[in-house]
């Protein structure tokens, strides 16, 4: 079962606790849904844009709507979840922002992954080549890539400080999908990131 | 009959109430009769839904 599993999917797996309620934000084929059903018995939802997708979790016995990240986490009622999970999707949403601060709201924490822009790899595409970057989880070209909204480990960092969000753990991976010790080079090293974030306030 | 727009309604609602729900819109070139005709990804849709349902609950 966890051989189906992205390697940072399997990470961000081990951060959920037995019998948690989760939202699984652009859920895709549901493989991570599916695993915590049945690793974690995890109650279990999921919001994936595809109809593909849709079908294949629906396939998976699954409970999966078909709707737009951007518009549609607004019909969902404060607290309904213990984590919502937004993995590798943030950087094509049309309001990143608005996104993060949905998903805070509706879970009392948010794991949020993503490609890091600040990986040393990328900014040498850029400086040495004078090109997009473009690797395994940035494959596309300029002209035809979804990633609209790329940002790096910093920036993120600097918004949650901006918009009074707590980040409860960061976590870096290699490109091999491997977990590395978080330091002040992280921005530079980590090919991907994993944050745990929660509102300020909370009860 | 009802179009997609007052479904999606209904999951908006379902959703409001932290319902266990799922939408799949699935187009076709057969109008509001499809679910009688030849539509295969409604069948494997439905087929996926009725299996993992069993799968569930253990029927």
């Amino acid at each position: 079962m966890r051989k189906n599993l992205r390697k940072d999917l399997f990470v961000i797996s081990k951060l959920i606790n037995d019998k948690e309620k989760i939202l699984d934000v652009g859920c895709g084929s549901g493989n991570l849904l599916d695993f915590l059903l049945k690793t974690k018995k995890a109650v279990c939802r999921g919001i994936e844009i595809s109809q593909s997708g849709v079908n294949d979790c629906v396939k998976k016995g699954l409970s999966v709507i078909q709707g737009d990240a951007n518009y549609d986490l607004d019909d969902y009622p404060d607290d309904a979840f213990s984590t919502v999970i937004l993995s590798q999707t943030i950087q094509a949403m049309i309001f990143p922002d608005t996104v993060i601060k949905n998903l805070i709201r509706i879970g009392r924490r948010a794991i949020i992954s993503f490609p890091n822009f600040g990986y040393w790899k990328v900014r040498k595409d850029l400086m040495l080549k004078g090109k997009m970057p473009k690797n395994d989880i940035l494959p596309y070209e300029w002209f035809d890539t979804p990633n609209i909204h790329l940002c790096s480990c910093k920036d993120f960092k600097i918004f949650c400080k901006n918009n009074n969000i707590i980040i409860e753990k960061f976590m870096c991976l290699s490109e091999k999908g491997i977990e590395m010790k978080t330091n002040y080079l992280s921005n530079l090293l980590a090919y991907q990131v994993i944050f745990c974030v929660s509102k300020k306030n909370k009860n | 009959m009802f179009p997609t727009s007052e479904t999606k309604t209904i999951i908006k609602s379902l959703n409001s109430s932290n319902a266990m729900v799922s939408f799949v819109e699935i187009k076709t070139d057969k109008g509001h009769d499809a679910f009688l005709l030849e539509e295969p990804e409604f069948h494997a849709t439905l087929k996926g839904f009725i299996q993992g349902q069993i799968g569930k609950h253990e029927i």
